[in-house]
């Protein structure tokens, strides 16, 4: 059954590179992704929720399934400036946390783009599985919702001749994408993301890669015993295992984004009743986590936390937070506590949440 | 019978605690010596001067006074010494200890009654469960947050053909969503709602 679905899945990708050049470009690239082994170094620069990190990293790929990556070093890191300004109530209020704040702020001047020691064996040591997922409706969602263009390039990249897929987007406010791929077999070399308007925010690029069996499997050999990620939190879910979970509907948005879909739902391991739905357009995203609750537990009541904000949305006090690029906003109605995450604009979240909460009220 | 033995059960005598016959020889001697009558009175006199004698108890506040003087410097000959702590803390642990036993000895049969018994441990089972569930759990907060967000961040940043990408800082329209925050906050702050 299996081997029939990739069969299926492969022909109809080798059908439409005849067919589509550009969008036969993404599938090639998709399939190299599934069936070409290489290791490689390279460096990722990319904007997360503590700042933009620059890292140098080992990648051992054998398949999308088995892929492999650990940090080697990290070449660089800025972090977000936490604003000065803060309300009344985001105050210390006690000398316990006034104590804490003054202890941070010390240790940001002593090492202002540094990461605690804790942190940084906690977010860097390791080996991670990676979680490339490359599925036709990903890519179908891209084909639909983003321009595709392949170009020559002159440009080598780790001693490899490319070629240049460009992916911008039919609407307004989606961000843009390079993808440089090995010509000889479609493998990503490079890809630089930029913002609507055209600002580079993240990339990476190899700086060696071999796709040599035998470079790849002495490599393996080598690493093999201490690759032992760990279990991943989360795993998808289907919405009616979900809902039996649950033993009531998902609640999920009446308002999309244009071009948005629900792409997986996924439980978070350890957490009985925490849920989450990513929905995407392609290459943009929201996670909206669910957790039941009871007034008494629900994290999204009284004062708000530091960093958070409150205000009134259709009668319900929903917050808000910021991390780098990513904006959460959180709410409960009918005892379920919602966390909404995303880059997007966070006009467009709120039409989503409104639906959430209209829906439920 | 002669004075002396006579003279040495004079305070037996007394008190009443000689047999009969005892009593009556004495009694006759006593008739015709004057020696021993004059002894005898002297006890008499004796035993009322003793027992009109009141022996002053030492005032309340000295004697109080005395008791902690005593412990204050046992105590402080324990702390001074190396392991005076232990003994001290043991010393204190042994005095709660029997004030505890002295303190249940009225109420020792009082948890074998089956209905009190029975009666207390759901009281106490209740009001457990009731402070576990009704209790609110803030202290994961931070640490879950940290969860949702790399978990969100993963499945964007470890996909070449997604995007963890926003809008520009400067359109990020952010400004409308301030006017209603504060509006709200002084709202519930002064007036309540």
């Amino acid at each position: 059954m299996l081997k029939s679905l990739t069969f299926i899945y492969f022909f109809l990708l080798t059908l439409s590179y005849s067919l589509f050049a550009d969008t036969g470009t993404l599938y090639r690239i998709a399939k190299a992704e599934h069936e070409v082994a290489y290791v490689g170094v390279r460096l990722k620069t990319t904007s997360t929720a503590h700042g933009a990190l620059t890292v140098k990293e080992l990648v051992l790929h054998q398949s999308a399934a088995h892929s492999y990556k650990k940090v080697l070093d990290v070449v660089g890191e800025r972090k977000f400036d936490i604003p000065e300004h803060r309300h009344e109530e985001q105050r210390p209020k006690d000398k316990k946390e006034r104590r804490n704040i003054s202890r941070r702020n010390r240790s940001r001047k002593e090492n202002p783009n540094g990461d605690s020691r804790r942190n940084r064996s906690r977010r860097f040591e390791g080996w991670r599985a990676g979680r490339s997922q490359f599925s036709i409706k990903e890519i179908a969602l891209i084909v639909k919702n983003y321009h595709l263009e392949v170009q020559p390039s002159d440009e080598k990249i780790a001693d490899y001749e490319t070629e240049l897929l460009i992916i911008t987007p039919k609407l307004p406010n989606r961000p843009i994408k390079y993808i440089s791929f090995a010509r000889e077999n479609g493998v990503i070399l490079q890809v630089k993301d930029m913002d609507a308007a055209g600002t580079l925010r993240g990339m990476f690029a190899y700086t060696w890669i071999s796709f040599e069996s035998e470079t790849v499997k002495r490599k393996w050999e080598t690493y093999e015993k201490e690759i032992k990620p760990g279990p991943p939190r989360s795993q998808s879910i289907s919405l009616d295992e979900a809902e039996a979970k649950l033993k009531r509907e998902l609640v999920q948005p009446e308002y999309l984004p244009v071009g948005f879909q629900l792409q997986d739902i996924q439980r978070i391991k350890g957490k009985k009743a925490t849920f989450y739905l990513i929905y995407t357009d392609g290459l943009l995203g929201f996670s909206l986590f669910e957790t039941a609750t009871s007034p008494t537990r629900t994290r999204w009541r009284g004062e708000p936390r530091r960093g958070w904000r409150r205000i009134q949305l259709s009668g319900v006090p929903l917050y808000k937070h910021e991390r780098g690029p990513t904006h959460a906003f959180g709410w409960t109605v009918e005892n379920i506590d919602f966390l909404l995450l995303s880059e997007m604009p966070p006009d467009e979240m709120l039409k989503v949440i409104t639906s959430i909460i209209d829906m439920r009220k | 019978m002669n004075h002396k033995r006579i003279q040495k059960e004079l305070s037996a005598y007394l008190d009443d605690e000689l047999t009969l016959g005892m009593q009556a020889r004495i009694e006759a001697h006593l008739r015709f010596c004057g020696e021993c009558r004059e002894m005898l009175s002297a006890f008499q006199k004796n035993r009322r001067r003793l027992a009109a004698l009141v022996h002053p108890a030492p005032p309340i506040k000295d004697a109080v006074m005395t008791q902690l003087r005593t412990q204050t410097a046992t105590s402080h000959a324990d702390e001074f010494s190396r392991f005076g702590w232990i003994a001290a803390a043991f010393r204190r642990a042994t005095n709660g200890l029997t004030d505890c036993i002295k303190a249940s000895r009225g109420t020792k049969y009082w948890l074998f009654r089956p209905l009190t018994a029975s009666a207390t441990g759901i009281l106490t089972l209740g009001l457990l469960f009731g402070f576990l569930y009704l209790y609110p759990k803030n202290v994961p907060y931070e640490d879950t947050l940290d969860i949702y967000f790399g978990l969100h961040t993963e499945q964007l940043s470890e996909n070449p053909l997604k995007s963890n990408v926003g809008l520009p800082f400067s359109t990020v329209p952010v400004t409308t969503m301030d006017t209603g925050d504060d509006t709200e906050l002084f709202r519930e702050l002064y007036l309540g709602n």
